[in-house]
């Protein structure tokens, strides 16, 4: 649609034309602020929890573990430039050689979500799988967060 | 049935035209000059003739440019053209993310121009033929830039569609609706951001 419009703005005499071709979409699962009707739907963004630990690739396991006794979650992320999403370092991983670095024992490319994800059907998706959290980054793979389960279930009641 | 099919660089350009040949044959001496060249261009212009010849890239090293057609002359005797830099306005224009500015020989050259520079960069071009604008698409991060430096943000979508929700500052004139009397509302002196759902 937004192809169709700039064309016709050109025919119209617009000489400085963008197309912003992601769109609406993009803007959402960026969780960027918009305008409109209230209340808007609920949106997994609405719930996103930053207290997740997280690691870089050279970090040595005996490093980040302490940040993840720390947290809520048994496990920690690994990020790259930019504090995008590579990995994940489960539990099994944290207790083996401390001396091993993030990227030797991580878990490369874990699945994530979208922010303007709904909230009622992530959970759904999590209890079919028996999970307990989701991991939520933007379409770039920035990480911006982790999700609960309980408190999705907590939104839909 | 279309006889549309893909083609080789070498076969768009020509084997003349192909710069890894042009290039791997360079005396060292223009070789570096070329590289220099390239450089300052980066930086903002190409280097004067006094400075090479100080620096001891005289006149045998700019004549192989020349006439390996690395480089062009200007009518002072100075580096007007060193592919894809240009001094001079062309219809190629591209720009970087740090907001530096330089004009392309080419369509070809400004596509290679941002790995060229290791920066993002956008190309602002005009059909050569009919000199008719060019639309670029944008991502979100240069949408909001372009949105804080005055351009105009129009959601295409249909009414019910803006009203739920939309982009902060968007104003709506649906695809349907879009003519001239719906874009007087728009300043034609000023760029145009146009969005939809997702491009289709």
């Amino acid at each position: 649609m937004s192809p169709r419009a700039a064309c016709r703005l050109e025919a119209l005499g617009f000489t400085e034309i963008y197309d912003y071709v992601t769109g609406k979409a993009d803007w959402l699962a960026r969780a960027l602020p918009t305008e409109g009707a209230e209340p808007r739907p609920p949106r997994v963004a609405d719930l996103l929890r930053d207290d997740v630990a997280t690691a870089n690739l050279p970090e040595r396991v005996a490093d980040v573990r302490p940040r993840v006794d720390e947290s809520p979650y048994g496990f920690a992320l690994v990020t790259g430039r930019g504090g995008v999403l590579l990995g994940r370092l489960r539990r099994a991983a944290l207790e083996g050689d401390p001396a091993a670095t993030a990227e030797q024992v991580m878990e490369p490319g874990p699945s994530t979500i979208r922010p303007d994800t709904a909230p009622a059907a992530l959970a759904r998706r999590l209890g079919e799988r028996e999970l307990t959290t989701a991991v939520v980054t933007d379409p770039d793979g920035i990480l911006l967060g982790i999700v609960r389960l309980v408190d999705l279930d907590d939104c839909e009641s | 049935m279309s006889d549309l099919r893909t083609a080789t660089i070498t076969e768009i350009l020509g084997d003349d035209r192909w710069a890894a040949d042009r290039v791997c044959g360079l005396d060292p001496n223009a070789r570096r000059l070329y590289a220099l060249i390239l450089y300052r261009f980066t930086e903002g212009g190409p280097p004067d003739r006094d400075e090479l010849s100080r620096l001891g890239l005289g006149d045998d090293a700019i004549s192989e440019l020349v006439e390996r057609d690395l480089a062009q002359l200007g009518p002072d005797g100075q580096v007007a053209v060193a592919y894809p830099f240009s001094t001079m306005p062309t219809p190629h224009q591209v720009r970087t993310q740090h907001g530096q500015s330089y004009w392309a020989m080419c369509a070809i050259d400004a596509l290679g121009m941002p790995y060229l520079i290791h920066q993002a960069a956008e190309i602002r071009a005009r059909e050569p033929g009919s000199d008719r604008a060019i639309t670029i698409a944008i991502d979100a991060h240069r949408l909001r830039e372009l949105v804080a430096s005055g351009a105009q943000l129009v959601e295409v979508l249909p009414e019910d569609e803006y009203r739920e929700e939309h982009l902060p500052g968007a104003i709506n004139i649906p695809l349907k609706e879009l003519d001239a009397t719906t874009a007087q509302q728009l300043d034609q002196a000023r760029a145009v951001v146009v969005y939809c759902w997702d491009g289709l």
